[in-house]
């Protein structure tokens, strides 16, 4: 792993890298995406690709660690809404939103880890920050009694973020016909009734 | 007519003919486990089969018609193998039952359904060849969910086709983080929390309250 670049030009280059890997991913897979035209389309040369990557494995890491940044809202709870029902809803809306955005790109890091251990560990990892933000949320409304206390926070939260994770491959990446509407009812409707969600007392 | 001698994709007429053809079915299907499907050799398929690359083509077109083949017969494994048992009355069981039986036929088949995916997240066709096998368990699903609707046990609110499409991908999606992926999950907690949360989700009426002892039904 590099150090991070101290100037800001450094940091400008950096970020241009990030974003040309990002459309070289998303336009030729993995396998194909040249660090050449990596390095190109960032206005930078082969070389200096290697100032601040040891490698394309590096530089997809990264890729998919700010994609992921976009998903942290949709595992926050919404500023001033304090129905949990409402607030669930809104995440689902959020994750859809920022799933769209990164279809692609998942789809991409999908076929990768279904062939090869290694990018199986990344997925894992990339994906273990949402996860986990679902289960402590989950838990907290177990701790409140507004959620169905016999269920195991970790596993609810692996398995209701990978029903809306393989929908929204179904629908973004295979091109499945789904009204959004409907869906996001659905999710929610689901989501809620799955942890038996009680409305806040008071 | 085409003589029967000549018929590409009939099926064999003689005992021997559907022995060859079905052993280059199992073969297929090994090759497909151990090396994907782009570098998957007809001639290693042949050859695992115990017959010769000609003699392939006698049963097969090519390597799509076996893959198509190969997995026609596994999607049909696994949707017999996860049929609810009769004789269970109650819904939630039901669901428990079938839910235990598709993770035991998902580990079975897994590394193949893997394969598949892979091709289907980039190739229209095996896309559509992915689809076309989801189809029926979707509809086994639906058409349950509907049922259980008429009898007013479940929540009227949900759109049957979509509540389908969700919870079965929330179980196919685990089932490939198990048994692909590798992630660890106890069985016993894995099937009773897809079971908690299908029925909560549904909004079933368990029969005898929620949290009683429920015999876990006998599985193959």
């Amino acid at each position: 792993m590099h150090s991070s670049p101290t100037t800001a030009r450094g940091r400008t280059t950096r970020a241009l890298l990030i974003s040309a890997a990002r459309e070289v991913f998303e336009a030729d897979g993995f396998h194909d995406a040249r660090i050449s035209d990596i390095a190109e389309r960032a206005g930078t040369s082969y070389g200096l690709f290697y100032t601040y990557f040891s490698s394309k494995e590096e530089i997809l890491d990264e890729v998919l660690t700010e994609a992921m940044a976009d998903f942290v809202p949709a595992s926050l709870a919404a500023a001033g809404v304090s129905d949990p029902q409402e607030r669930i809803a809104i995440g689902i809306r959020r994750y859809l939103d920022a799933a769209r955005r990164h279809a692609r790109l998942f789809g991409t890091l999908e076929e990768l880890a279904l062939r090869d251990p290694k990018f199986r560990e990344l997925k894992f990892r990339i994906r273990a920050p949402y996860v986990q933000r679902i289960e402590d949320g989950t838990r907290r409304l177990q701790d409140r009694g507004l959620a169905d206390q016999d269920l195991d926070a970790r596993t609810v939260a692996t398995m209701l973020t990978g029903m809306i994770e393989h929908f929204t491959l179904q629908w973004f990446v295979y091109g499945i016909e789904a009204d959004e509407d409907l869906a996001v009812a659905t999710l929610t409707r689901l989501w809620v009734q799955a942890i038996r969600l009680q409305p806040p007392s008071g | 007519m085409a003589p029967p001698s000549t018929a590409i994709k009939g099926g064999p007429t003689t005992a021997r003919g559907r022995r060859t053809r079905s052993a280059l079915v199992t073969a297929a299907r090994e090759v497909f486990e151990d090396v994907g499907f782009r570098d998957a050799r007809i001639s290693e398929i042949a050859t695992r089969a115990g017959t010769s690359y000609g003699v392939f083509y006698n049963y097969f077109t090519g390597k799509d018609a076996i893959f198509d083949e190969v997995f026609t017969g596994v999607m049909g494994e696994m949707f017999s193998a996860s049929q609810a048992p009769t004789g269970v009355g109650d819904p939630v069981e039901k669901i428990r039952a079938s839910n235990r039986r598709y993770l035991t036929v998902a580990a079975r088949n897994a590394r193949l359904i893997a394969v598949l995916e892979e091709l289907a997240l980039r190739d229209p066709q095996f896309r559509d060849l992915k689809l076309r096998m989801r189809e029926p368990f979707l509809r086994r699903i639906e058409a349950g969910i509907r049922r259980f609707q008429e009898q007013g046990i479940a929540d009227a609110h949900l759109d049957p086709r979509m509540a389908a499409s969700l919870l079965g991908g929330m179980i196919e999606h685990f089932s490939m983080l198990w048994f692909i992926h590798d992630a660890d999950f106890d069985e016993d907690v894995a099937v009773d929390t897809l079971t908690r949360l299908w029925a909560h989700a549904l909004g079933l009426q368990e029969q005898a309250g929620d949290d009683r002892d429920v015999p876990v039904p006998a599985t193959g």
